[in-house]
């Protein structure tokens, strides 16, 4: 089944086209990796997903309906969740409260119910509180939950931000680059959790550099190179694919290989 | 010249005060806090309760001193016009400016209510509470669309627009000559005469404020406000809206500052389009950046120290508000986190890393913008 | 009378203008809206004011006295109060900021006391009849001042290598000072030349109204930044035009709509600006890259 399909969507800044015409979609419980080169679109090309930028022209589908004019915060209510390239978690918060930002929005407690202590706030309060220690657990987190979450190495603060998108029960997982700045160790990690949020019943849209990684665990690579894109395959076709190792090698290697 | 002189002298003299009086107090209050935390839950509620039968007691100690009694009430007002401020500056992260305007708009309410038409003070005081609320909403709106210090040039405008309706509209606020005779409040058909009875007024709506934020904070709706103070898009990614943050802060917060304007206007009987400038907003900003943006027992340390400090140094009051200046420069730059900041109430372990050294005079030496 | 109306709005949106330049360039480099500015423009009447009754000087070279004196505040805000905050969140630099807008307030009722003081007449003033266009001697005093001073600046901004360095700065910091420019040099020279046109701007409203006291840059320093935002934040020929459609208007909405209200009308043209162009006249839309 579909669960996010776009079509024909292009974005225009000013006189630059950095997504055009791109059509693209993900099945449930897929793993699809977004790779090309740099300033090739795929931070754009998320943004455009998550609502952040509003397409040029095209239509982007989510569970079956159009997200139009969609703000942010209600696709990820509809359950679509991001991580950031450029690690952004709420300086002031722990871990643990981090994450709980996440269940915001699948939370419906009141003013009147925090103030007043109401049974629904408290009750709630409970279940938010259970789901994200749940969460923390299930990535190994648990002993960071009181800390302050950017005091943390970067390493464990790019899990920081999949366990706070986690939280907001999404159905679709979007990771911008979530290995960028990881050592080897690390990169590995990153691979086994990737497949464990998946086996979780997570469908996951990634953006990555890291081709060992992508075409370790990917079942279907896109490839964006100036907002077009060029090719989408499975791992082995892409790695084969002339117009992929031109984009990444330019011209000259085609010749040479 | 002479004069140029003397005013230097006192300046520098009074900003090294400053200075080591801060590093001081930041020093005993990291101590403090640490220690604190370390309590555990028994004794905090041993201790709470000990300062809660302090503020009980207060008046019957206070018998033959009227005028510690007074600016005991004043301290306490302070304290819930810093706590509503610091809903909207230290819980969700806008710079409000013009917060005396919601103050104003509380107190105007109480005394227009009473004085012309004879309201009963508990009704007058919801009354300006509601009021205050519903501008709060009005000037909740320019907030989504405006950042940081826009915001606060706006609300310094709505601050301004406000006094000069108070001052221009001569029929209904008796402009600058202001309304006096504002009637005491009754209590269950007892009058309340004296400042005791304001004392304990005010201490109930201390109290209520203290519970409203921390109760605020502690649940989805504060964790919403944080995540819009922290980062505004990664908190919209994460399915927070920040306009219902913002507007329910704004609210909030005008409807506490609301309130206390009304028991304010009834306290001192009189009210003038004065009490309620700009440079009042700047007093509740300097408690609120004092005591540590976002942390209720900050908040209520640098109010009651702002709001004992003019009367602890009445031989200096023309100095009062040059030093609060320095003061806010200064904290900015050696301990811009407050007295009590909210990191190391949330730190189980120290608060002790890096205190920025004033010595360190870094260069401006980053990219614009963030 | 609505010439006199439209002749008095042109010579209070010179002052706005030339009050909001400084705004303006200030935010071009740092992207701080300098509340302090609207002070300075105080302290450089005071300054203009005492050099003229306690050191006799002559006005012009009273206003260049004023002009200095304000420049070197200028600089030491930059490096006592602003500096040492710049790599902090915005919300530190902007308290500082109002912290010493405060200061300074507070800092002249000390020194000059609370009162309002009255300028000494300089020159004779005249009435000048253009056609029925009806101006004073000081207003064409403070629109020629304006003119100079601007021609002056955009020279240096164009055609000088500080001025070269001043426009890499305000596009990038960073790159700049990796491209050798000496970026706090440039940051003091802003913060002075702007101080010094806020500082001239003060001067000439002393002289038009005869009255200098402590509090007279708050509103103005307000309304000059609104300018500033109208022309478009960060753009210098925006200013000009900003002050102008402010001086303007609040001179004929106060003789034709209400003169008690004067200083609202500022807020309410910020708060129109805000909602439906945020990025002013002739300003660039900056976004924030996710």
């Amino acid at each position: 089944m579909k669960i996010l399909e776009a079509s024909g969507i292009s974005k225009v800044f000013g006189g630059l086209t950095a997504v055009s015409k791109v059509d693209f979609h993900i099945d449930e419980h897929e793993i699809v990796s977004l790779i090309g080169p740099n300033g090739a679109g795929k931070t754009t090309f998320f943004n455009l997903l998550t609502g952040i930028y509003e397409p040029t022209e095209g239509r982007v589908d989510f569970l079956g309906a159009e997200l139009k004019k969609s703000k942010p915060f209600e696709i990820t209510k509809l359950g679509m969740a991001r991580t950031f390239q450029n690690i952004r978690l709420f300086s002031s918060m722990t871990v643990l409260e981090n994450v709980m930002v996440g269940q915001h929005c699948r939370t419906s407690s009141s003013i009147f119910d925090a103030l007043l202590h109401l049974k629904r706030h408290k009750l709630e309060e409970v279940r938010i509180r259970s789901v994200c220690e749940e969460i923390l657990e299930f990535l190994d987190l648990t002993q960071y939950k009181d800390e302050i979450a950017v005091s943390l190495p970067y390493g464990i603060q790019r899990h920081v931000e999949i366990a706070r998108a986690m939280a907001s029960s999404p159905r679709l997982i979007l990771l911008d680059e979530p290995a960028a700045g990881l050592n080897t160790n690390e990169k590995v990690e990153m691979t086994t959790l990737i497949r464990k949020i998946r086996d979780r019943g997570f469908t996951v849209l990634l953006i990555e550099h890291d081709m060992k990684l992508v075409m370790g665990i990917s079942d279907r690579v896109a490839v964006l190179d100036y907002g077009n894109k060029i090719a989408e395959g499975k791992p082995e076709e892409i790695m084969k694919n002339d117009r992929v190792i031109a984009a990444y090698l330019g011209k000259g290697a085609e010749q040479n290989a | 010249m002479t004069n140029l002189m003397t005013v230097l002298r006192n300046l520098i003299f009074y900003s090294v005060i400053l200075f080591v009086a801060i590093q001081v107090l930041a020093r005993f209050f990291d101590f403090a806090s640490k220690k604190l935390i370390k309590v555990g839950g028994g004794k905090k509620k041993l201790l709470i309760a000990g300062v809660g039968v302090f503020a009980l007691v207060l008046p019957l100690l206070l018998a033959g001193e009227p005028y510690i009694l007074r600016t005991s009430v004043m301290v306490l007002l302070y304290i819930v016009l810093a706590l509503s401020l610091n809903i909207v500056l230290g819980q969700a992260g806008q710079l409000s400016l013009g917060h005396s305007a919601f103050y104003a708009l509380g107190a105007y309410t109480m005394a227009i209510l009473t004085v012309s038409f004879g309201v009963n003070f508990w009704i007058a005081l919801v009354a300006g509470g509601v009021v205050a609320g519903i501008f709060g909403f009005v000037l909740g709106i320019p907030t989504l669309r405006l950042k940081g210090d826009y915001l606060a040039i706006v609300t310094v405008g709505f601050g301004e627009i406000l006094r000069l309706i108070l001052i221009n509209w001569g029929t209904f606020t008796r402009g600058p000559a202001g309304i006096p005779g504002i009637p005491s409040p009754s209590f269950f058909g007892m009058a309340v005469k004296g400042n005791t009875g304001y004392y304990y007024i005010i201490l109930v709506m201390v109290i209520v404020t203290i519970i409203i934020s921390k109760r605020l904070e502690d649940s989805r709706l504060g964790r919403g406000l944080a995540a819009v103070k922290d980062d505004e898009i990664a908190a919209e990614s994460m399915g927070v809206n920040p306009a219902n943050m913002k507007i329910l802060a704004f609210v909030l917060g005008a409807v506490i500052a609301g309130f206390a304007g009304g028991f304010f206007a009834s306290f001192v009987h009189y009210v003038n389009p004065d009490n309620f400038t700009y440079m009042e907003s700047v007093t509740i900003l300097t408690m609120v950046v004092l005591g540590g943006l976002g942390s209720i027992p900050g908040v209520i340390v640098g109010a009651v120290i702002l709001a004992i400090l003019p009367e602890a140094l009445r031989d200096i009051s023309t100095y009062r508000y040059a030093i609060y200046g320095i003061l806010l420069a200064m904290m900015m730059i050696i301990r811009p986190q407050g007295m009590i900041s909210l990191d190391s109430l949330k730190r189980r372990s120290a608060a002790d890393e890096n205190p920025r050294s004033i010595w360190n005079f870094k260069s401006f030496r980053r990219s614009n913008g963030r | 009378m609505f010439m006199e109306h439209l002749s008095n709005g042109i010579a209070l949106g010179s002052i706005y203008a030339l009050t909001a330049i400084g705004y303006t360039m200030v935010y071009g480099i740092i992207r701080l809206i300098n509340f302090a500015h609207g002070d300075l423009y105080m302290v450089g009447a005071f300054l203009t004011l005492t050099a003229i009754t306690i050191l006799n000087l002559p006005i012009a070279a009273a206003m260049l006295f004023g002009m200095a004196g304000a420049a070197l505040f200028g600089i030491a805000i930059a490096k006592f109060a602003y500096s040492p905050v710049f790599k902090a969140p915005r919300i530190s630099l902007f308290l500082s900021a109002i912290g010493v807008a405060i200061f300074l307030e507070n800092f002249a009722m000390l020194v000059w006391g609370p009162e309002t003081q009255s300028f000494p007449e300089v020159m004779t003033n005249k009435i000048y009849n253009f056609a029925g266009f009806r101006m004073s001697t000081i207003q064409i005093i403070i629109i020629v001042v304006t003119i100079v001073l601007v021609s002056v600046l955009s020279y240096i901004v164009k055609y000088t290598k500080m001025g070269k360095a001043m426009r890499c700065v305000s596009q990038d910091m960073d790159t700049a000072r990796l491209m050798g420019i000496n970026t706090n040099r440039v940051v003091y020279f802003t913060f002075a030349l702007g101080s010094a046109l806020g500082a001239t701007a003060g001067a000439l409203v002393g002289m038009y109204y005869k009255a200098v006291f402590p509090m007279m840059g708050f509103v103005p320093g307000l309304k000059a930044f609104i300018s500033a935002v109208i022309g478009g934040i960060g753009s210098i020929p925006g200013a000009m035009i900003g002050g102008m459609l402010m001086g303007v208007s609040e001179s004929l909405g106060a003789a034709y709509v209400s003169s008690g209200y004067r200083d609202a009308i500022a807020f309410v043209i910020l708060i129109i600006v805000l909602l439906f162009k945020p990025t002013g006249i002739l300003g660039k839309t900056m976004k924030e890259k996710v």
